[in-house]
């Protein structure tokens, strides 16, 4: 007992120290826009203690009283040193200067922080200029598509942006937008995402060994960041492409104080079309058709002192289709849009030099809208009008407030709470009719919303015990439902053991609970599919997941990790066999979903380079995802729709010089789990009329589910940059080849009919077969890209 | 040679460009193989207790849909047999008048609850099969009434209402029913003699999200929710039964899991026949190396006068 007595002190004695002690906190900062700079490193080299800025780029040091030779070093930057006697705490706000030379050879390399320092794993952060450099198809720069070359993540399909973490599905990913849950991350039915990388200011994925102030989902958690404005001078930066163009702005509205960003993306598809539409069609009949899609970012920051700072970010995107005839005797219109609106209202708040709190309330609505109408024209008299209006969506309002605290180098506590009012509208329909005259009708459709109410509370500390790094947390959370009050704790550890020839070996434990939940096929994803609670019937998601894994620094320049992982999900959500995902949601979703259990496991390995003139990463993944319902397969374990058994991706971006420089992709993949019914049998015979050929009732089956193997992935994505540079201008032209050496790669199968022919070349029979529908071939693309 | 190095590479971007847009560039069809399929053992055999005497059985054989060759056979000299706790109680015959193996038996079909059943088929020219089935306990009907407009269906309409309240006879562990209703009506003649007995099945529907229907055994359920405990059935139906000379017959049929499983997957499979938004449904089949079911089901019987 004296034992647990001594260990618990030594895990204490930090926080009681009252050695003569200062702390020295503050901000890190690009000199030249005034961005914040996360996970840069401050470090003393008298006492050998540092500290690492977190993601508002706030740092605390406390060292004892003592002369100082810090250092602020952040890799692409000049390092900032400084000395002076510590006799009370100081505050530092330092801004670091760019290389400017190394601007074009060294843009993937802006981290400091070793992966061997990090407790935490299955963790990686992909720098956004390391995006834009990855090919991309018709020109798009995609932060998604991005991040499904890493290993661990799989698309869901070709073209498809749907995350697919370690065996979970797209909805078990809590994508964060400055904190903000966003619900529907795809523009034009997952092709591109909603994320406009010129308004990003970093992107960070946790795929596992989740610390205890992330929740709410079972399989990752995506943090994007938008660019906070420069506080300097003004900035701009656009593109114009193939299928869109954008445009971002940031500068400063006082010096120092206050700033900016705003960015726009718009497609432009339709203003192509719509003269050619018009001109093919007669004079007495018009048409108007709109199919594009937007993104808006903008962004204010203010700071108030060196202990305040306040930010404004918000985000509306959507996806419009519209289309309109009309001729002399009426018109007809319909459309369908669906898009997010998102706002955040942040304030960091510098407490004391060891306190740091970031307070943020959040709105956020997901809406999708499905329109149809008619008109018929009365010369002698009113018209004739008829409309009907779908409507569907999620909306939240909360806050929550985060707690840095920093009692001294070996400890780095977080605490934190929050609140989210869900309110779901599973569907409204929306009637008018009217005859012009005497007759109308104005009604409404179910439109009964429902609310919930979830709440978290969290604590993790990441300590230090000599080479062995910690970090252990409790996550807290509860949801209100209806009559229903679901609690859920989940503890969570991660540990990195630091071997002598600095190799960390780490390890990772964590569950997690989602109580909200995404009806959606798992074939496709569509605008319509719903957002829903957990209810008195479906019950929260939970998984446990445990990792282990090796990595290491090479030469500053290889970064190399290899992960073992195995995650078990139970209450994960599925359709019920043969019920219909697109239709008839809204009454009675709860009739048409089961819940049953899920288990992935697998071996991820990742090797990166990460400066010099040759950049890149090669990723692989060994995986095996499987799915268990009462309800489907007869009860039987199948495997699911994204089993992948190998997926590969090899990422290589090579600077011939700063003017010219190459990047190449290539993605393999094992071929998606299907069901295809090859095969029938009878389920009732009955003779033939007159003695002729009896007939059968028939089944078709696949024999299991899910047990049909499309054909593997494969592609190769190029691009090539032609960068000119001048003192206060840039451009690039981007010429762009995805799937250059043109594999027709599956995305659906259909069941279709062939003749059967004689051997004289005569229709003899037919005979069903199976083909596979690829969509996207060769594709090149050309955009122009300009900075200022 | 600069400019050399752009003419190149425009000229390679404008070949790619013009490649790529040639007829069904943005359709690409590939007819896929798919592995033969060997033709399998099917047999169908669904045992209801005490409600009958002849037993009919389907054998034939799956084939593959990619075959326009292949057919399935109904053999005349397959060998099918029933056994009760080991001991012969069925050997069938083929009936060409049907298409089936048939068995006559001069009892109702037993309905001892925990007897082993096990169905052997040796069909010429495939494996011998064999599937095995214990018979549920008796189902318990603690009450049932009939109330004309008794309630509201899904639309708010007023239909006549049926509520059995049933008990868990087997506490503790998952257990598995189906609901039917059926109308007697006996006509008599002019001097009271009862002259016509006929019985229909009434379609049953409900706004209890644990009933769900099946064709065979009506509204089917678990207790999983219920388990040790009665559970209140309430059930409508748009046939009016309002009539003074009929009965209703209220049947619970107790099912083996095989059962459930297969009726659900039935009634799932034909619903989703030629909806392109449904997800695929997997018909159960408890016959190991082959097609098809072989099911048991016990009953009990509720008279409403």
């Amino acid at each position: 007992m004296q034992k647990h007595y001594s260990s618990l002190l030594a895990l204490l004695l930090p926080f009681s120290i009252w050695a003569q002690q200062f702390t020295i906190s503050g901000y890190l900062e690009d000199g030249s826009t005034g961005e914040k700079l996360i996970a840069a490193n401050v470090f003393d080299a008298r006492s050998g203690a540092g500290a690492v800025t977190n993601t508002y780029g706030f740092f605390s040091l406390t060292l004892p009283a003592d002369s100082v030779e810090l250092s602020f070093s952040y890799i692409g930057y000049q390092t900032h040193s400084e000395s002076f006697l510590l006799t009370e705490n100081r505050t530092l706000n330092v801004t670091l200067s760019p290389y400017v030379e190394l601007a074009t050879v060294e843009v993937t390399a802006e981290r400091s922080e070793r992966i061997e320092q990090q407790t935490q794993m299955s963790r990686v952060e992909v720098p956004v200029e390391q995006i834009k450099r990855i090919p991309a198809l018709l020109g798009e720069v995609d932060v998604l598509k991005a991040l499904q070359l890493l290993p661990g993540v799989q698309s869901g399909g070709e073209g498809q942006n749907g995350l697919y973490v370690r065996g979970g599905s797209p909805d078990q990913n809590l994508v964060l937008l400055d904190g903000v849950p966003v619900y529907n991350v795809s523009h034009l039915l997952g092709i591109f995402s909603v994320f406009n990388a010129d308004a990003i200011k970093n992107v960070t994925l946790t795929k596992g060994g989740f610390p205890a102030r992330y929740g709410g989902r079972l399989s990752s958690v995506l943090e994007i960041n938008m660019k906070e404005g420069n506080m300097q001078e003004w900035h701009g930066e656009g593109s114009i492409g193939l299928i869109s163009s954008k445009l971002t702005l940031q500068g400063p509205i006082q010096k120092g104080k206050t700033s900016f960003l705003i960015s726009g993306r718009r497609t432009y598809a339709d203003l192509i079309f719509k003269p050619i539409i018009k001109a093919s069609t007669p004079p007495e009949e018009s048409i108007d058709v709109g199919l594009y899609f937007y993104d808006l970012n903008a962004k204010l920051q203010h700071k108030v002192n060196d202990q305040h700072r306040i930010f404004l970010s918000a985000y509306t995107g959507a996806d419009v289709f519209t289309n309109r005839y009309e001729d002399e005797f009426g018109a007809f219109e319909g459309g369908i849009d669906w898009g997010n609106l998102i706002s955040a209202l942040r304030w960091n708040w510098q407490i004391s030099p060891k306190l740091f709190a970031n307070t943020t309330l959040t709105y956020s609505k997901y809406e999708i809208d499905i329109g149809a109408g008619s008109e018929n024209f009365n010369e002698d008299g009113p018209d004739e009008k008829f409309s009907a209006l779908y409507v569907s969506g999620i909306e939240d309002v909360g806050g929550k407030i985060d707690f840095d605290f920093i009692p001294n180098p070996k400890h780095y506590v977080r605490f934190g709470a929050g609140w989210t009012n869900h309110t779901y509208r599973p569907g409204a329909l929306n009637f008018e009719l009217s005859d012009g005259e005497d007759f109308s009708l104005d009604t409404l459709l179910g439109s009964q919303n429902s609310y919930s109410n979830e709440f978290f509370l969290y604590a993790e500390d990441d300590f230090s015990i000599g080479p062995l790094k910690i970090n252990a947390g409790i996550h807290a959370s509860a949801f209100a439902v209806e009559d229903e009050f679901y609690t859920s704790l989940q503890p969570r550890l991660g540990l990195r053991y630091l071997l002598n020839n600095d190799i960390a070996l780490k390890a990772g434990f964590s569950t997690m609970t989602q109580f909200i939940n995404l009806l959606t096929s798992e074939a496709l994803t569509l605008p319509t599919d719903l957002w829903v609670p957990s209810t008195a019937q479906i019950k929260p998601q939970e998984s446990w997941q445990v990792a282990l894994g090796a990595a290491k620094t090479i030469a500053d320049e290889y970064e190399l990790s290899a992960e073992v992982y195995y995650k078990e999900m139970d209450n994960v959500i599925s359709f019920k066999e043969g019920a219909s995902f697109l239709f008839g949601l809204e009454n009675d979703w709860q009739s048409k979903v089961t819940q049953g259990d899920g288990d992935s496991y697998g071996l991820e390995l990742f090797f990166q380079k990460k400066r010099g003139r040759t950049t890149g990463w090669i990723g692989y993944t060994l995986s095996w995802n499987n799915r268990e319902f009462a309800e489907i397969n007869s009860g039987r374990r199948f495997p699911f729709r994204y089993d992948r058994r190998h997926d590969i991706s090899i990422v290589v971006n090579h600077d011939f010089s700063e003017k010219i420089g190459l990047s190449a992709a290539w993605v393999y993949g094992t071929g998606n789990a299907i069901t295809l019914n090859t095969i029938t049998y009878p389920t009732a015979a009955y003779p033939g009329f007159n003695g002729g050929q009896p007939f059968f009732g028939e089944i078709e089956t696949g024999g299991e589910k899910n047990a049909f193997r499309m054909s593997n992935y494969h592609r190769l994505d190029l691009s090539i940059e032609f960068r000119k540079k001048k003192p206060k201008w840039e451009r690039k032209w981007v010429v762009g080849l995805y799937n250059a050496y043109y594999h027709r790669n599956p995305y659906y199968v259909i069941a279709d009919s062939e003749p059967v022919r004689d051997s004289q070349g005569n229709i003899v029979d037919e005979r069903r077969v199976f083909k596979e529908i690829s969509i996207l071939p060769i594709i090149p693309s050309v955009s122009y890209q300009f900075k200022f | 040679m600069p400019k050399l190095k752009y003419i190149f590479l425009l000229s390679a971007f404008a070949i790619l460009t013009f490649s790529s847009c040639g007829d069904g560039s943005f359709s690409q069809v590939v007819t896929i193989e798919i592995p033969d399929h060997d033709p399998l053992p099917v047999v169908l055999l669904q045992v209801e207790a005490e409600q009958e005497r002849q037993l009919s059985a389907l054998v034939s054989n799956s084939k593959s849909i990619l075959d326009p060759e292949s057919t399935y056979e109904i053999p005349e000299d397959a060998d099918l047999k029933l056994y009760r706790n080991g001991t012969l109680y069925a050997d069938f015959d083929y009936s060409n008048d049907v298409l089936r193996y048939e068995y006559f038996g001069t009892e109702p079909f037993p309905a001892t609850p925990g007897e082993t059943w096990r169905l052997e088929a040796a069909i010429p020219g495939f494996n011998p099969v064999a599937v095995e089935q214990v018979m549920p306990s008796k189902p318990i009907i603690e009450n049932a009434t009939y109330e004309a407009e008794g309630t509201i269906d899904s639309e708010g309409f007023r239909v006549d209402e049926i509520i059995v309240d049933v008990k868990d006879a087997n506490p503790g562990e998952t257990n598995y029913y189906g609901l039917t209703l059926w109308q007697i009506l006996v006509s008599t003649n002019a001097e009271g003699d009862t002259v016509q007995v006929s019985r229909g099945r009434i379609n049953l529907d409900s706004n209890d999200p644990l009933l769900s229907y099946s064709g065979r055994y009506g509204l089917v359920f678990t207790d999983e929710g219920f388990s040790n405990e009665e559970y209140q059935l309430r059930t409508y139906t748009y046939f009016s039964l309002d009539n003074e000379e009929s009965t209703l017959e209220v049947i619970v049929h107790q099912l083996t899991e095989d059962t459930w499983l297969y009726a659900r997957s039935l009634e799932q499979y034909n619903n989703a026949i030629d909806n392109p938004f449904a997800e695929p449904v997997t018909v159960h089949s408890n016959l190991e190396g082959g097609f098809g079911v072989f099911t048991v089901t016990n009953t009990s019987s509720f008279f409403i006068e």
